[in-house]
């Protein structure tokens, strides 16, 4: 069978949160070009936020001599995205609940959280320094009749 | 009172004192730390504070704002102070609903809703 070819896709690379702004405006830039719906585009770029802010901050502590990587592939039906950083990975498989009343005041981490409710499909590389996520155009993942 | 700050708008109405955001569209990395520090600073001025924060014109936010929002809240109530959060935007407010963020602050749905019974 033959692998669909994407609409569009690319990588960027960042170093700084400061950058991150600039990145998912080019991505949602894309995602406006090819009529992905508002609530989409919220989605994503949530999702995108945070994992790269994930990635700089926790992934590379912040080095400025370390980047962190995206893979982007978008297609009419869906967008895939990879994240991976540079540093030593995190054990993705013990992640603490931001619903548990234990942490619900905590000023951090609600990152995976929300990636995790706003996207159809989320998983982490083997060493926990890359995420990969996708969204299916008109997802009810984060609407508000999503269970 | 908004000559003061760079990034917020204070304005008063009756007890309460309400912070609207000048660059209002997206509160992300670039501009919530000096936000943060703004609306901390107007707080810790003002013992019992009534604070509102209209999120009118925010179309986006990262989850960095909420935990900004948090220390706020923090603040307010070391104070004895009250804080609401109104006009948000459906999608916004699905994250507060996701994180259970919307247990935690009193939320209203207009300025005026806001403001009425402080």
């Amino acid at each position: 069978m033959r692998k669909r070819k994407p609409k569009a896709a690319g990588t960027i690379t960042l170093s700084s949160t400061g950058e991150i702004r600039k990145v998912c405006d080019a991505l949602l830039g894309t995602l406006w070009d090819l009529k992905y719906d508002e609530q989409d585009q919220f989605a994503i770029h949530l999702a995108v936020d945070e994992a790269l802010s994930n990635a700089i901050v926790h992934g590379n502590k912040e080095d400025p001599k370390k980047s962190v990587r995206v893979d982007y592939e978008v297609f009419k039906d869906r967008v895939n995205i990879t994240v991976t950083d540079e540093g030593r990975g995190f054990d993705h498989k013990h992640i603490a609940s931001c619903t548990d009343p234990l942490h619900l005041m905590e000023n951090h981490g609600r990152g995976v959280c929300l990636m995790q409710r706003f996207m159809d499909e989320l998983s982490f590389g083997e060493k926990g320094n890359s995420v990969r996520m996708t969204r299916f155009s008109g997802s009810k993942k984060g609407r508000k009749e999503s269970k | 009172m908004g000559k003061d700050f760079n990034t917020i708008i204070v304005e008063k109405r009756g007890d309460a004192t309400i912070i609207r955001f000048k660059q209002s569209d997206i509160l992300d990395q670039i501009n919530i730390q000096e936000i943060g520090e703004e609306m901390s600073r107007l707080v810790e001025e003002t013992r019992g504070i009534k604070l509102i924060v209209d999120f009118k014109g925010v179309e986006y936010l990262s989850s960095t704002v909420l935990g900004k929002l948090i220390t706020l809240k923090r603040k307010v109530d070391a104070q004895s102070g009250k804080l609401r959060l109104c006009n948000i935007k459906k999608t916004i407010l699905e994250v507060f609903s996701i994180t259970k963020l919307d247990t935690i602050f009193e939320i209203k749905p207009t300025l005026d809703a806001a403001v009425a019974g402080f």
